[in-house]
């Protein structure tokens, strides 16, 4: 099994987050990315079902991630789902990004609640945190 | 045993608990760093860093090698991180088993010599690497595994 990740975003959130994951994560995972409604000549609607119905679903897992949900990028592609078997998640983070990247394509069906329950602890209100995770893990070996 | 030793001026971040944490395999990262094993915010914020899974130790660089030394760590696959060259040869010196080092990121000061896009070196740092080199323990430049080792000389 291959797996396929597409970003798509409203405007270059998209183009931006993967300069960030770049620089953890180095160059290894190719990922499209969709800036969407940059261009006013674009039919978005019509290039986000071409690129779910272009997937060859019998050898790859389509993941599409997306900026938030109620968001009309979010909402279009979730019309898509009836038709085609493809993954869809919104909220895109950074911390959700590189667990994706990372998953092995033949588990992501299986790793992706998990996944998204992970990202879902990255935000956090950190102010809270200091102090609290100090004692809580001992520091020996 | 230990799997990375790498001086990196940020210590725990992306970079290291992320790419290097899995690249190499590691279920124990040790900061080896005086600031952060003395400080309670500092070591409350690496805390925070902590990959989830992994085990995380900050210690002085006094405490880390005695620690190494006593064979406490033997059973992890050890990912050492230090902040500076200096400290990085005083664990050397006492830690013959250290055969590699990474030079992951240090910070620019007033004098020093830019030797990669991460990495810049004071004179005295140099000489302290040259000597490390010179004992055939390897010096590869690399911010992230994907890189190409360059190496230092």
């Amino acid at each position: 099994m291959e797996k396929r990740i597409v970003v798509a975003t409203h405007g270059r959130f998209s183009e931006g987050i993967l300069t960030s994951m770049k620089m953890i994560f180095g160059d290894q995972t190719p990922i499209e990315c969709i800036t969407a409604y940059v261009d006013s000549d674009t039919d978005y609607q019509e290039l986000f079902r071409r690129t779910v119905a272009e997937n060859d679903y019998a050898t790859t897992e389509l993941i599409v991630l997306t900026d938030v949900l109620g968001g009309s990028v979010n909402n279009e592609f979730t019309k898509l789902l009836g038709e085609y078997p493809f993954h869809l998640v919104c909220g895109l983070n950074l911390a959700l990004l590189l667990e994706v990247a990372v998953c092995p394509a033949d588990t992501v069906s299986e790793q992706l609640p998990s996944i998204v329950e992970r990202a879902r602890d990255g935000i956090a209100l950190v102010n809270g945190l200091v102090g609290s995770t100090a004692e809580a893990d001992a520091n020996e070996f | 045993m230990i799997k990375l030793f790498r001086i990196d001026h940020r210590l725990l971040h992306g970079q290291v608990g992320f790419s290097w944490v899995r690249s190499i395999g590691a279920d124990c990262i040790l900061i080896a760093d005086d600031d952060s094993a003395t400080d309670s915010l500092k070591m409350a914020t690496l805390r925070l860093a902590k990959p989830q899974g992994i085990k995380l130790v900050v210690k002085t660089v006094e405490d880390s090698i005695k620690a190494i030394k006593s064979g406490v760590t033997d059973k992890y696959k050890l990912f050492i991180v230090t902040g500076s060259v200096a400290d990085a040869k005083r664990i050397c010196d006492a830690i013959p088993e250290i055969t590699s080092i990474n030079l992951g990121g240090i910070k620019k000061r007033e004098g020093a010599r830019q030797v990669s896009q991460a990495i810049f070196l004071l004179p005295e740092e140099e000489d302290m690497l040259h000597e490390l080199g010179a004992r055939g323990i390897e010096l590869e430049i690399r911010q992230v595994p994907t890189e190409t080792k360059t190496i230092y000389a």
